[in-house]
């Protein structure tokens, strides 16, 4: 049994401009100790999805309108809030993009370390100080004690990555959800840490999606990658498979408008006109206005087919070996 | 601090230079700002270089590495403390106030937020047109003509004159921007951080835009970016920046294929490469701590606290920028000691 399970998941947000389809129909599944990127770009709905496995999304206007999310045996979607808030903290950690905002800036960093041991209820206040200092120090955090009493604002902000990735880590979680960990940090801290993530994990064993933007972070750091475009998992599988032969024509298509060594000199491929509306239903394929290769037949509903070990495809016309 | 670096100034073999002159000199400048505690930070710690005549100059570094504070300097957006900048052979902070002004038409700036430094109660035909009088005096029908010229050249429709920058996606008001830094006729364009607030599709059909008009128009560039595969695609030269001075500055294949100052060698290695297969066979060169403040830059080679080479030696002098092989030059002391990258 996978660790986590995710079933035809939908979630949509009322607006005054109508209803955006952040998410609609993504299934996924994650075993214990393994590493899922999604990638896509903004507006794909790969933070919405974490959001909503984590019961964050902001309602109204969000509502979660449909699938399930079985994490070892229960359903994070129907589970309610108590349950959830029991999970949260414990059993899945949270990495946000900005430490700054995602860090209280009037509390001392060991405080908000012990936090989720105490609310928990597993262990005392002085234990719970003494497993934050420990967990400063395993993150690479020198003077761990006196970092410990000090304040966020005190740390840069590759120091402050390493506090959250301390603070997801202190409950021994059998998953973390990490959201564009490194985007904000430089190219040389985002070794760091991604080398940090890394070996944590393998430590631990702990499994982990981690969304991300950057194909690069994808190739080093995840086991599987799911590539989402306008709220759908449009192809999903393991790395290597999918950036050797990506199966669908959007993840071609971003694969190869990134600027290379090789390409210097000659136009980058871009790919033609804008991500689609989301308030629009849109019932064959998102990508087909912009596709290459679209056809007739990309009207039609798509949804994932497996065509090789694990790697999938929404493309019905890959599906249909026409391409 | 004030090291002699005399062969900055000139210009490489490839592009050859249309003019002796280069559009761009900045001669050992110093660029320092007073903070609110009384406390001084230099921010450009004695930079040289030189951008010619349709050259892309790529300038790379870390946050906070001073790169933003060198090019509001080159566009004297920032008072400077010493050192030069030369536009076309002619000091630009050394010119009287309306002489400046004249001649700041000759260089134009793009922003990484199109959405900041686009006025949102302009529409693109009022933005365009403010720009294009600043050096023709035309008015309607010509006007108009020229606006949409503009719009035409960076990939927008003529009708779109009429919209207001929240019409547009973060990509298209790039556009807009560009458009406005066309407008002046400029010789050279400081572009900072120009996509790095863009989606991959996106950013590469700015990429391909900006390319194309620096050919077509050639403009020099001084083009500043977080992103070494973004500049090592687009810049002729590279110059690498840490802590407010050059740590090298070459050919863009030599500095990024074949980086010789540790720095540089930290900062390519740093790359995630898309390619599974080597990202994960690779050995990844990987600093230790974080950058130093600027408050309290380290004694002699600013990057001897992170560099796994640094020797006693490394924090006494201060390393001058000196040819290194491939019509590149380097700061660093060991140099030679080196292993091959």
């Amino acid at each position: 049994m996978p660790l986590l399970d995710v079933h035809d998941l939908a979630v949509r947000f009322h607006t005054r401009d109508g209803v955006v389809r952040a998410v609609e129909g993504v299934s996924f599944r994650l075993e214990r100790g393994e590493t899922l990127g999604i990638v896509g770009e903004s507006g794909s709905g790969k933070s919405v999805t974490c959001l909503a496995l984590l019961g964050l999304i902001p309602s109204p206007p969000g509502r979660i309108e449909g699938g399930s999310a079985t994490f070892d045996g229960t359903d994070l979607l129907s589970c309610g809030e108590r349950r959830l808030r029991d999970l949260r903290g414990r059993r899945i950690g949270m990495i946000f993009q900005d430490p700054m905002t995602a860090l209280n800036p009037y509390l001392r960093i060991g405080t908000q370390l012990a936090e989720p041991l105490t609310c928990h209820g597993q262990v005392g206040r002085r234990a719970a100080w003494a497993q934050a200092e420990a967990a400063l120090q395993e993150v690479g955090i020198q003077d761990a004690a006196a970092r410990a009493r000090g304040f966020p604002h005190q740390l840069s902000g590759g120091m402050r990555q390493r506090v959250m990735i301390a603070m997801a880590l202190i409950g021994r979680p059998d998953l973390v959800i990490a959201d564009e960990p490194t985007t904000a940090l430089d190219v040389t801290v985002q070794a760091q840490i991604l080398d940090l993530i890394r070996a944590l994990q393998k430590a631990r064993g702990t499994a982990m999606i981690l969304i991300t933007h950057n194909l690069g972070v994808v190739a080093g750091a995840c086991d599987r990658v799911a590539v989402m475009y306008a709220g759908r998992v449009v192809e999903t599988g393991p790395v290597a498979a999918v950036f050797r032969q990506p199966l669908h024509p959007y993840t071609q298509a971003l694969y190869r408008a990134l600027p290379r060594p090789a390409a210097r000199g000659v136009d980058l491929y871009s790919i033609p006109g804008q991500p689609p509306r989301l308030t629009r239903p849109e019932l064959g394929c998102p990508f087909a206005p912009r596709c290459p290769a679209a056809a007739a037949i990309c009207r039609e509903p798509m949804a994932l087919a497996e065509l090789a070990d694990g790697h999938a495809t929404a493309c019905v016309r890959r599906q249909r070996g026409e391409l | 601090m004030s090291d002699p670096a005399p062969a900055i100034g000139t210009c490489p073999a490839a592009p050859p230079p249309a003019s002796a002159t280069p559009c761009l000199e900045v001669r050992d400048l110093q660029v320092g700002f007073r903070l609110d505690d009384g406390r001084f930070v230099q921010a450009v710690r004695g930079v040289s270089l030189a951008v010619c005549q349709g050259e892309i100059l790529g300038l790379v570094g870390e946050s906070g590495c001073g790169k933003s504070t060198l090019a509001r300097a080159c566009a004297a957006l920032v008072p400077v403390n010493a050192g030069d900048v030369l536009l076309n052979g002619v000091s630009f902070h050394g010119l009287p106030p309306r002489e400046r002004r004249r001649r700041r038409p000759d260089l134009q700036m793009v922003f990484q937020d199109p959405y900041a430094s686009l006025n949102p109660r302009m529409t693109v035909q009022e933005t365009l047109a403010e720009a294009i009088r600043v050096r023709q005096p035309l008015r309607g029908a010509a006007l108009r003509a020229a606006v949409q010229r503009l719009l035409t050249e960076v990939g927008l429709s003529a009708e779109q004159a009429v919209r207001y920058p929240h019409e547009f996606s973060g990509g298209q008001r790039q556009r807009i921007a560009i458009a406005r830094a066309l407008a002046t006729q400029p010789r050279l364009i400081i572009a900072d951080e120009p996509v790095s607030a863009l989606d991959v599709s996106i950013q590469a059909q700015i990429i391909n835009l900006t390319r194309r008009l620096c050919r077509d128009h050639a403009l020099a560039m001084l083009f500043i970016s977080h992103d070494l595969a973004v500049v090592h695609y687009l810049a002729d030269r590279i110059a690498v920046m840490y802590l407010g001075r050059i740590m090298e500055i070459g050919p863009a294949d030599a500095v990024i294929l074949r980086p010789a100052h540790p720095y540089t060698r930290a900062l390519v290695s740093a790359i995630p490469d898309p390619d599974p297969t080597r990202e994960q066979a690779r050995s990844h060169l990987l600093l230790a701590g974080d950058l130093p403040s600027l408050l309290r830059p380290p004694s002699g080679c600013p990057f001897r606290t992170r560099c796994p080479w640094a020797a006693a030696a490394c924090a006494t002098a201060e390393p001058a920028l000196l040819p290194a092989g491939e019509g590149r030059q380097a700061s660093c002391l060991r140099l030679a000691e080196l292993p091959p990258g």
